[in-house]
């Protein structure tokens, strides 16, 4: 399998690190869509709604817990943390508001929910309440519960996610 | 990358695209192979099932950046020069530090090589011990590794091109060596295949389609605009828009080229051929052309025609501009066409052809071009062979006597008068003629002169145009996406 390389191929790739990812964009339209075959994939699988929606949930605590050993600050304020992590992850411009015991999280341009399909029930967004809450743990933070409220996966105007956190609840 | 166009092509598939961090790309991209993973228990079949999903994924892309892709060439091989746009279009960012090399050994299915030493899917892959724990070594198919999902979905985006383009041929990608195998760069396999022979897959019979009510639904195929699109598309694509700006002579040379081909059904290079040491023959092809198209518009000149005075009339003035063409057509800009002809045809004809065609003195390529349109004029029905030598003489009359003329006395007295007056007004109506033909000419004069100018210098200014416009474009570009971090954060 493994030959020589060409001679104007030349070793470099040990210079490249995740930290350097961090702050570099990629396109994420077709991604986006790769979620949702995976999906369709899953269901001949014969996985059900709630086993998609598990492992979409898992597969973002994965990238939660490997994302945040590349982070080396953690702001106090939890609104602009979370705002900062939506940035820094997901590219999203998001609205944070205190609600009762929860933080509402507002996206209008949520990166893993754009369009309604007729065969899925199961928002993509799973992915990214399931990361922010693997962040937030990790950085310190107690969270008891997260859920999403609206997405553009159901025909709503935009992916509204909701968080229970420990400290919220104190206050 | 360096063409306007292509970077305008770039920015117009990227411009409404969604970006997130490359790391969050990584490791998502890492996360739905550890899934597929999970499903089959069987690393090869991974590879395979993740090629599948990355080909389905990009179908429902692909269609809604149908317009951009109407611009990408129909060849198949300048296709696959355009992989590192695409890579760019797809991944957003540029394809880095790759060199290519072709293997032709199947002329029918050539294959093309990118080794790419900047792969950001295996960065520090193997850092985090307790989740980039996928069998790395065994993810391989025998085709394809873990860039199996990436060469899935630039397999159906190129395919996708050429479908849309009519190409009777497809491309496939395989991503055949990366570092997480032990290899020392990240490849792409890009070979060109008959469009039978494409993969065909499908997720059984579960739609994948946009729910029709979806706000974010594409648009109609059908509106005027895209008609209008398709049609401005086949004719020109990225290639052909930086070529002409690249090279000022590249749009002629292209249309010119198209337009036999399109035409006669027969390259350029084996048409101008028919013409190699005949090229006298060529230039009169022109002038025959020109009254022919010129008449295809109503059929208006054989008409008149038709009316043997006009005929006559019309024969006549040409054969006076025929014979004062330097007052219609200045040598010099014949001479300097024919130097820019060289430029035009070279790639379109042989160099012996060009050579030969340019060795034509201006006042032989004027005499050319006029018998050309002789022949096309007697096509239409003028018959030069019939003429007097004057114009006069052709609406004179059968000759009468002078009134109250004394023939026996005055006959060489006014027959002499009668000759001077005829030959008089023969030359008064030839110069009139004349004058009237310059005067009326003049705006035309003045539009060859300009063609000439324009075609042949107008591409430096255009060239310039364009080149502010990308390289402002860009600094603009890099500038709101700066503000729009610091506005953000």
């Amino acid at each position: 399998m493994n030959s020589p390389p060409s001679e104007s191929v030349e070793s470099g790739q040990e210079k490249h690190s995740r930290k350097e990812l961090i702050t570099q964009k990629m396109g994420f339209n077709q991604m986006r869509n790769s979620i949702y075959i995976l999906q369709r994939y899953m269901n001949q699988h014969h996985l059900s709604d709630k086993d998609i929606r598990d492992r979409l949930i898992n597969m973002g605590k994965n990238i939660g817990a490997t994302f945040v050993t590349q982070l080396e600050t953690s702001p106090k304020d939890l609104s602009l943390l979370l705002r900062n992590l939506y940035k820094i992850t997901v590219n999203s411009k998001v609205k944070v508001e205190v609600v009762g015991d929860s933080i509402i999280v507002r996206d209008s341009r949520c990166s893993l929910c754009k369009y309604q399909y007729d065969d899925i029930s199961v928002p993509g967004c799973n992915i990214i309440i399931a990361m922010i809450s693997e962040m937030l743990i990790r950085l310190g933070y107690q969270v008891t519960d997260q859920s999403i409220v609206q997405s553009k996966t159901f025909g709503d105007k935009l992916c509204e996610h909701r968080y229970v956190l420990k400290e919220v609840e104190q206050k | 990358m360096s063409g306007t166009f292509k970077w305008l092509a770039l920015k117009a598939g990227t411009a409404l695209g969604r970006s997130v961090s490359s790391l969050f790309y990584q490791l998502i991209y890492r996360e739905i192979y550890r899934e597929i993973n999970r499903l089959t228990l069987d690393a090869t079949k991974t590879v395979s099932d993740a090629y599948k999903l990355g080909f389905l994924a990009a179908e429902e892309s692909a269609e809604r950046q149908k317009g951009v892709f109407r611009l990408f060439p129909s060849n198949p091989e300048k296709i696959l020069e355009f992989v590192p746009l695409m890579w760019n279009i797809y991944f957003g960012q540029p394809m880095a530090e790759y060199t290519i090399e072709w293997d032709r050994s199947d002329p029918i299915r050539p294959i093309l090589r990118y080794k790419i030493l900047i792969d950001p899917m295996t960065f520090d892959i193997g850092k985090d011990v307790v989740r980039d724990n996928l069998p790395w070594e065994k993810l391989w198919d025998g085709e394809n590794a873990y860039g199996s999902m990436m060469a899935g979905l630039l397999t159906q985006c190129s395919s996708y091109v050429l479908a849309l383009r009519k190409s009777d041929q497809r491309i496939t990608l395989k991503n055949t060596r990366i570092s997480l195998r032990g290899d020392d760069y990240f490849e792409f396999e890009c070979q060109i295949i008959p469009k039978e022979e494409l993969p065909y897959f499908q997720l059984g019979d579960l739609p994948v389609s946009v729910h029709p009510d979806s706000s974010e639904h594409s648009p109609d195929d059908d509106s005027p605009m895209n008609k209008l699109w398709m049609k401005i598309t086949e004719n020109i694509d990225i290639d052909l828009l930086d070529k002409m700006l690249d090279d000022p002579t590249a749009f002629l040379r292209e249309v010119l080229g198209r337009g036999i081909e399109k035409g006669l059904k027969m390259p350029a290079l084996d048409f101008l051929d028919h013409f190699l040491n005949d090229e006298e023959k060529f230039i009169q092809v022109f002038g025959f052309l020109e009254v022919h198209i010129f008449n295809e518009w109503g059929q208006i000149p054989e008409k008149f025609f038709e009316n043997e005075t006009f005929a006559k009339i019309c024969a006549h003035q040409f054969l006076l501009m025929r014979k004062n063409a330097d007052k219609f057509i200045p040598l010099t800009l014949i001479q300097e066409t024919l130097d820019y002809s060289g430029d035009v045809l070279e790639g379109l004809a042989s160099e012996a052809f060009i050579t030969n065609l340019q060795a034509i003195s201006p006042e032989k390529a004027v005499e050319l071009f006029f018998l050309g349109m002789e022949k096309a004029l007697t096509d239409l029905g003028i018959d030069f062979s019939a003429l007097k030598p004057t114009l006069y003489a052709d609406l004179q009359k059968e000759p009468e006597n002078e009134p109250g003329s004394d023939e026996s006395l005055d006959k060489d007295y006014y027959a002499l008068r009668k000759e001077k007056r005829q030959t008089l007004t023969a030359q008064l109506i030839d110069h009139a003629l004349l004058l009237s033909s310059v005067i009326l000419s003049f705006p035309g004069q003045l539009l060859l002169v300009l063609a000439h100018k324009v075609l042949s210098g107008s591409n430096e200014l255009i060239r310039s145009f364009f080149t502010t416009i990308r390289d402002e474009g860009k600094i603009l570009f890099e500038l709101s996406e700066q503000l729009k971090e610091f506005s953000e954060l």
